[in-house]
């Protein structure tokens, strides 16, 4: 007999037991997305929850205004203008940086800037949605040092369910990219003395711009 | 799974009187318990949220094959693999050849209690691997080479300073040569070491919080982002977890997902909520090119339809552990498993027999605060009792100990002959005392006195007055 078959024969003997069926009916999700919460309410409480997880924001008006909110940003922490875009941002105005390559060696360094498109912002945590692609190299999301996620307003949801709804374009079934990362705030650990520290292994600084356009 | 928990009495001791570790054991209070707390009330559907997570939970459990085989199809459907393992040697040995048939030589591994439970760094490291711990606290006791002592917070038993030493040791192998004791330097510098092992490894091993039947996907919560790393950055991603981890669909997720993160630490979500569904895609710019799942039993299916059956509904958040008056005092070393505190009490025994853990249900008070803190639920005062009744029925305890159990029941059944007893028992306490307190208990009562005083009873009994109260 298999591994696998014989799990799956000691699983069925076993959860023919009464023990095992304990529980009745299922219990409905509480958690309901609001209905009547209008685009402002649910820009407002996706900023708020995001400022509590320690990113920060900022907000333009279209997304040609992207490379300006990045240069105001590095020059006001006193860091070098230097970035790494992401390939879906190629189209904007990037003259003012140093456009850096994504090596190895660059990408082993500290100090790196990194831009990228989110797909999805969810109001409930705060979070940021990035997704695998053809246009996204997701190891950029997690390598840098000071992340800017670029998000249009129209794709703040209310709850992660949303995103899922918006996967499944009206099918049974969710279309799963082959990485979906809800990131909220920069990388920390607490593990010294319980004590968080920003900046583990992932982003120190999380700054996401929001287009309103 | 290799235990050390018969010495339990003779660690909790030496526990109770380390002073390092007692100072590091404060932090519990003030972090986890107040962070959870807090992060409850800002949630006034919480309570609904339990109830929806244990009866996920509890629904899974009662179909836990079919959910399982709809999982291992998805899973293929997205050019992933999925591999069964009856116990942790069967599992470490498909791990080791899944690197083999890579020709995998150096490994980033993120937090997985399961690879703890079945040894899994030790065999690899055996057959030439190099493996990198990279959640900081896992890659800090791998230095040490020490066991885990929590299960959400694995250095929870050091100081910044023991942390130093380490690094200070360590390190210098690197090129550096101070020895930092700020904590944000010490952060920083463990991410310089482990930035390295990320982009020089071939295969990216992680748990799995849970796994999902209706997408085949994998989901990793950490605060870090060092399973995100691991998983885009080498060739391989194996996905190595219990066969019980597995939830019907994605939007089960979210619900366990509330619950999770609030009772282990007090954040409404970490850092990174990640989902891995299968390899890289054709048109996906970047992703590991294998994907596979190994799917542990170890005991779990053992226990399916047992007295113990609720306890596969746990998701690890740790917050038994956390308010647990035993674990805070001792910490989880003294339990000698990777699992300790009220969930480890009685995992530990289910996965490695009662033999050789007889201690650890019994250390316990029965206070509930594990129960009541239980996000999906589980009674774990009930089944560490199940367990206490095992061990008895096997005449596992010391010959005193089951004799005085003996005498107690003897006791107890009879109520005029327990009243008789309390009324002694209360005379002689008074004789004893000293100003209202007994220092020095005679024979097993001793066991008490021997850390404390005990309060001499004064009045009457409870029942005397009841009596007395009703007669009015």
């Amino acid at each position: 007999m298999t591994a696998r078959e014989q799990i799956l024969d000691d699983l069925k003997r076993l959860t023919g037991a009464p023990a095992a069926s304990q529980d009745g009916g299922a219990v409905s999700p509480p958690f309901s997305p609001r209905a009547n919460v209008s685009a402002r309410e649910l820009q407002e409480l996706f900023l708020d929850r995001c400022g509590r997880s320690r990113a920060t924001s900022s907000i333009v008006e279209s997304r040609r205004a992207v490379p300006e909110a990045i240069g105001a940003y590095l020059s006001e922490q006193n860091f070098a203008e230097q970035l790494i875009v992401g390939e879906s941002l190629n189209d904007l105005d990037w003259s003012a940086f140093v456009r850096i390559e994504e090596t190895m060696e660059r990408l082993m360094g500290d100090g790196l800037s990194v831009v990228t498109d989110a797909q999805f912002a969810v109001a409930e945590t705060g979070s940021i949605v990035a997704m695998s692609s053809s246009a996204c190299d997701s190891r950029l999301n997690f390598l840098a040092e000071t992340h800017f996620a670029v998000l249009s307003v129209a794709s703040i949801v209310a709850t992660p369910e949303d995103v899922w709804r918006s996967l499944r374009g009206g099918k049974d079934v969710v279309d799963m990219p082959r990485a979906v990362s809800f990131i909220t705030g920069p990388s920390r650990t607490a593990d010294i003395e319980q004590t968080i520290e920003l900046g583990a292994h992932g982003p120190r600084r999380l700054h996401v711009i929001l287009v309103e356009d | 799974m290799e235990i050390e928990s018969s010495q339990f009495p003779e660690k909790a001791a030496a526990a109770l009187d380390d002073q390092v570790l007692q100072k590091a054991l404060d932090h519990i209070k003030h972090g986890f318990v107040d962070a959870r707390r807090t992060a409850i009330e800002e949630r006034p559907d919480f309570e609904a949220l339990r109830d929806h997570a244990r009866s996920i939970r509890m629904h899974t459990l009662g179909h836990l094959g079919d959910y399982l085989k709809q999982f291992e199809a998805q899973v293929q459907a997205s050019g992933g693999e999925v591999h069964w393992a009856r116990d942790g040697v069967e599992a470490r040995e498909i791990v080791a050849k899944i690197c083999a048939d890579q020709g995998a030589r150096r490994i980033a591994k993120s937090k997985s209690m399961v690879s703890e439970e079945i040894e899994l760094t030790p065999h690899l490291e055996k057959a030439g691997l190099q493996v990198t711990e990279t959640d900081l606290g896992e890659y800090i006791i791998q230095l040490r080479q020490e066991r885990p002592s929590h299960i959400i917070a694995p250095v929870i038993h050091l100081s910044k300073e023991q942390v130093a030493d380490t690094f200070q040791e360590q390190h210098r192998q690197y090129g550096f040569t101070e020895r930092q004791t700020d904590r944000a330097k010490l952060v920083a510098e463990a991410r310089q070491v482990l930035r390295q092992r990320f982009l020089e490894a071939d295969v990216g091993i992680t748990g799995a919080n849970f796994l999902i039947a209706e997408t085949g996907s994998a989901v990793v919560v950490t605060n870090e982002g060092n399973a995100d790393l691991g998983t885009s950055l080498p060739k391989t991603h194996i996905v190595v977890t219990g066969i019980e981890k597995v939830v019907p669909t994605i939007d089960d997720v979210q619900t366990l997902l509330r619950v999770l993160v609030r009772s282990a630490t007090g954040q409404p979500t970490t850092s990174y909520v990640s989902y891995f569904t299968g390899p890289k895609r054709p048109e996906d710019k970047t992703g590991p090119e294998g994907f596979h799942v190994v799917l542990v039993d170890n005991g779990r299916s053992k226990l399916v339809g047992s007295e113990f059956h609720e306890m596969l509904a746990c998701i690890r958040c740790g917050a038994c552990l956390n308010h647990c008056p035993v674990y805070a005092n001792v910490g989880g070393h003294a339990y000698g498993s990777v699992y300790s505190g009220p969930m480890g009490a009685v995992l530990t025994p289910a996965f490695a027999g009662i033999e050789g853990a007889v201690h650890l249900p019994n250390a316990s008070t029965f206070c509930g605060r594990c129960e009541e803190v239980c996000p999906v639920r589980i009674p774990l005062p009930k089944m560490l009792r199940h367990w206490r009744e095992r061990e008895f029925a096997a005449a596992l305890p010391r010959p005193s100990v089951r004799w005085g159990l003996g005498v107690w029941r003897m006791i107890a059944t009879r109520p005029a002959l327990y009243r008789f007893t309390l009324r002694i028992a209360g005379w002689v306490m008074r004789r004893l005392a000293d100003q209202g307190w007994v220092k020095r208990m005679p024979l097993a009562a001793g066991g008490w006195t021997s850390g404390r005083d005990m309060k001499a009873p004064s009045g009457a009994t409870f029942q005397q007055r009841w009596k007395s109260a009703v007669s009015k």
